[in-house]
């Protein structure tokens, strides 16, 4: 295929696409709106099946899925309906999955009707510390002369491979068991905020994936695997609070400060830091060279690389992921302050009404300005002001 | 009495870890003739098949029926073969990636010169709309042809007819936009 508007048509790769605009430069138009064509596609197909494990689920009998599974099913059931009306695509995905479980179901069956002659085969181990099964034993010599013999016998190197092989993938086990260890995940179906041991909170946008040590971990460390989430950290100078991404560390005091792991580019997993109060480091995982942020700065760890030098933070955009602000019967200070927090500007409140309670919701679409003043009404009292810096007095 | 018989399983949920063993080994050759006959006799078959062993090392501690272990084993080959394609369905995200050589000016902000996308996507007939999606979800072109039962180089037709009929209609409106475009 020489013609560079079908390789174009069907690359795959960004080589493809380098390799045709490299000797075809003035294809690069067509480019950029086959590529803007092929994202909208993606971007219609994710907005309306966000979750493509449905597919999945609703291939399986409904009296194999788990109570939530089948919850989780029947929720999102009108909208799975209505996305694979509208995408052709979709349906026929629906279809293979089905496909998919009947030939599973298929191949299982007739496995299971010969797995007495399998049970000879080398076994995974799962765990090191057990003892050795016996059936990774060499069998005994009366075992083996009243074994039938099977075909194609393997020799003794390829046994060795295979319990060489076994053994490697029991060391991989291991190190993910080992690994995850101690930590409770959670998967945020929705915004929550998550209270740490230590009393630290972090506020995780939806489809955020937190993991948080239990029992004898070190309860001043989390990891975020995936998503967007908002640390609120206890000081503890003594003790520095962690938080491991699957490509950075961020070591932080006590400190204000969000964190976006984008993992939708894997491998090219990017994890951006901003910080709103306090101070942190940011280095990339198992490195010594951090960088130090100031607030209202940001940095991202791309990949393998170094973090990038600490610059102004967007504060909108990396806290857009929060919800309204819904604040029940704290006091106005407290209002004040994460309005502030929120916001990027300066909210002060009289004496005189500081440890009065309030309640009151804002929009984050609405700005600074609408926050304070509702928070000021809800007060009974005036806010002054504008820009950065807020007043509410009586 | 085979790995999977209930009384097998309820043993490697109390802490045998022979019987647990026995029945990982069990499924292992399953998971690969499934994972084959998905995905083809590449690399990726034994990263599958030992990802979704994993899925059932953990499930059957949650498991409620041991005679549910098909099941259980059914979820995790599936499930596992989700994620492959989105992981191919990720990759797509870096089809133009930001260190290429600079692919023009007209990106998809540009497109958006009062240009709308969906309507051209639209024109495209419900077969080639099927492919066009199946290969944002990350199935390649084999895998594409076999699910609608046709070859991959008709799929491959397919793809190239659509993106000649894009190409024609989108630079059709990109010049009548420019066109309309005040100066």
């Amino acid at each position: 295929m020489t013609d560079p508007i079908d390789r174009l048509a069907l690359a795959e790769t960004p080589d493809d696409v380098a390799s045709v605009l490299a000797v075809a430069p003035h294809l690069s138009g067509d480019a950029a709106r086959w590529h803007a064509a092929r994202r909208a596609v993606r971007a219609d197909l994710a907005r309306d099946l966000p979750d493509a494990d449905l597919l999945a689920l609703r291939a399986l009998d409904p009296a194999d899925l788990t109570p939530a599974e089948a919850s989780r099913l029947d929720a999102a059931r009108p909208a799975l309906d209505a996305a694979l009306a509208r995408h052709p695509g979709l349906s026929a995905m629906a279809d293979a999955a089905d496909a998919d479980a009947r030939d599973f179901a298929r191949m299982f069956d007739a496995a299971t009707d010969g797995s007495a002659a399998r049970e000879t085969d080398a076994p995974l181990r799962v765990s090191t510390a057990e003892p050795r099964p016996a059936a990774l034993r060499a069998p005994r010599a009366a075992d083996r002369d009243a074994a039938p013999r099977r075909r194609g016998r393997s020799p003794w190197v390829w046994r060795s491979a295979a319990l060489l092989g076994v053994a490697a993938f029991a060391v991989v086990l291991s190190t993910v068991f080992l690994r995850d260890l101690g930590f409770d995940t959670i998967t945020a179906q929705q915004a929550q905020t998550v209270t740490l041991a230590d009393g630290s909170t972090a506020e995780l946008a939806q489809g955020a994936v937190l993991m948080v040590p239990t029992g004898s971990r070190d309860a001043r460390q989390a990891r975020l695997r995936a998503g967007d989430a908002l640390f609120r950290i206890r000081h503890d100078a003594d003790h520095p609070f962690s938080v491991e991404t699957p490509n950075a560390d961020v070591l932080v005091l006590g400190t204000v400060f969000a964190v976006s792991v984008d993992d939708a580019a894997t491998p090219r997993v990017a994890t951006r830091v901003t910080l709103l109060e306090g101070r942190v480091d940011l280095a990339l995982r198992g490195t010594d060279a951090p960088v130090r942020l100031q607030p209202g700065q940001s940095s991202t760890v791309a990949a393998l690389t170094p973090p990038t030098a600490p610059a102004p933070a967007d504060r909108g955009a990396a806290l857009a992921f929060l919800p309204d602000l819904d604040l029940r019967d704290v006091l106005a200070r407290d209002a004040a302050r994460q309005i502030a927090e929120r916001f990027g500007v300066s909210v002060s409140v009289s004496d005189a009404l500081a440890a009065e309670p309030v309640s009151a919701s804002f929009r984050m679409s609405d700005g600074p300005d609408a926050a304070v003043r509702a928070l000021a009404m809800a007060l009974g009292a005036h806010a002054t002001g504008g820009d950065a810096a807020f007043q509410i007095a009586e | 009495m085979t790995p999977f018989d209930p009384a097998a399983v309820l043993r490697a949920q109390n802490g045998d870890v022979t019987a647990r063993d026995a029945i990982l080994a069990a499924c292992l050759p399953i998971m690969r003739s499934f994972f084959t006959s998905r995905i083809g006799r590449v690399p990726d078959v034994d990263d599958l098949s030992q990802n979704a062993l994993l899925r059932v090392h953990r499930g059957l501690n949650v498991l409620k029926d041991p005679s549910r272990i098909k099941a259980l084993a059914m979820k995790a080959a599936l499930f596992e073969l989700q994620d492959h394609y989105r992981g191919r369905y990720s990759a797509r995200e870096a089809l133009f990636d930001p260190d290429l050589p600079e692919p023009g000016s007209v990106d998809a902000e540009d497109v958006a010169l009062q240009m709308d996308m969906r309507a051209a996507l639209a024109t495209l007939s419900d077969h080639a709309r099927r492919i066009l999606e199946l290969r944002e979800l990350g199935y390649p072109y084999l895998d594409i042809a076999e699910t609608l039962g046709t070859s991959e180089a008709a799929v491959k037709m397919q793809v190239k007819r659509a993106f000649e009929k894009l190409r024609t209609s989108l630079a059709g409106a990109l010049a009548l936009a420019l066109i309309l475009l005040p100066i």
